[in-house]
């Protein structure tokens, strides 16, 4: 679902093609492929971090405890989210705060 | 203006989103720093401006960040789009997290990168004094049971010894 805001990354190249249709559209056998490029949630929010001069790195996902708490609220404010999805983790360096953690709501 | 999915599943995960800068810290007194911050608003709709902030929490660090005027000002930038400012801490580390955000507007704000990194700050300088009143006020007891003082003098000297660091803890 997030990969359907972001930017992707589009290559053309000149030796496959597209729908046959497209091909009596146009009346050329040689169409291009499309790659997408799929960026994650948090590899997203890194790089406009470091465009603002943070240092910080994405970490794989499910490698930090903080990914496997069993609660991401301490339910002590009223209406905590309880069903929540883990979108990724950043690292940060050198700074009062040690982590940015992306959640989608369910 | 947000899109809508016209035909929306009913499970799964929804277009919002939620960023949650975390402090690492492993202290006793983390339950200490609860906090939740609210904007006082003027105005409706297009005209709605927020003209005051308004802080809620345990202890005497919602009095510590209100005091706090670079953070204020920071606050009033940010509050009508973040809405709520929650400092929520949990057994070693403590999320300081605003409203969900629909994806089409998710995206990183400088401005509150600074509040969270802010507000981190007081968290530390806190959380750390305090450890620091722990640790002295440990030594200090295990001093004088070492000097083996006559049980009334050692008594005495525990009580000023508490004093002393009971006082410098209200002072932090």
């Amino acid at each position: 679902m997030w990969a359907a805001i972001l930017p992707v990354a589009v290559e053309h190249t000149h030796h496959s093609s597209h729908a046959d249709s497209h091909e009596e559209e146009h009346g050329h056998g040689d169409a291009e492929p499309i790659i997408i490029k799929k960026v994650a949630a948090h590899e997203k929010l890194v790089q406009k971090m470091k465009e603002s001069g943070i240092d910080c790195e994405s970490l794989p996902y499910g490698s930090h405890q903080l990914e496997r708490e069993e609660a991401y609220y301490s339910h002590v404010f009223a209406l905590s989210s309880r069903l929540v999805t883990n979108k990724g983790l950043i690292k940060v360096e050198d700074k009062n705060i040690d982590f940015v953690q992306i959640l989608q709501r369910n | 203006m947000p899109k809508q999915d016209p035909t929306p599943l009913p499970y799964g995960p929804l277009q919002y989103y939620q960023s949650h800068f975390i402090v690492k810290i492993d202290s006793e007194e983390n339950d200490n720093v609860l906090a939740r911050c609210e904007p006082v608003t003027k105005g409706h709709f297009g005209s709605k401006r927020v003209v005051d902030i308004k802080w809620t929490g345990a202890d005497k660090f919602a009095e510590v960040l209100r005091a706090d005027a670079r953070l204020t000002e920071m606050l009033k930038e940010v509050m009508l789009r973040e809405g709520e400012i929650r400092v929520d801490p949990l057994g070693d580390h403590i999320r300081i997290y605003g409203k969900w955000i629909h994806e089409d507007a998710f995206a990183f704000n400088q401005t509150m990168f600074e509040i969270a990194d802010r507000i981190a700050g007081h968290i530390k300088t806190r959380l750390r004094a305090r450890r620091n009143a722990l640790t002295i006020a440990r030594r200090c007891s295990y001093l004088l049971l070492e000097m083996k003082l006559p049980l009334i003098v050692l008594e005495k000297l525990q009580f000023c010894g508490k004093a002393v660091v009971s006082q410098a803890w209200l002072e932090v």
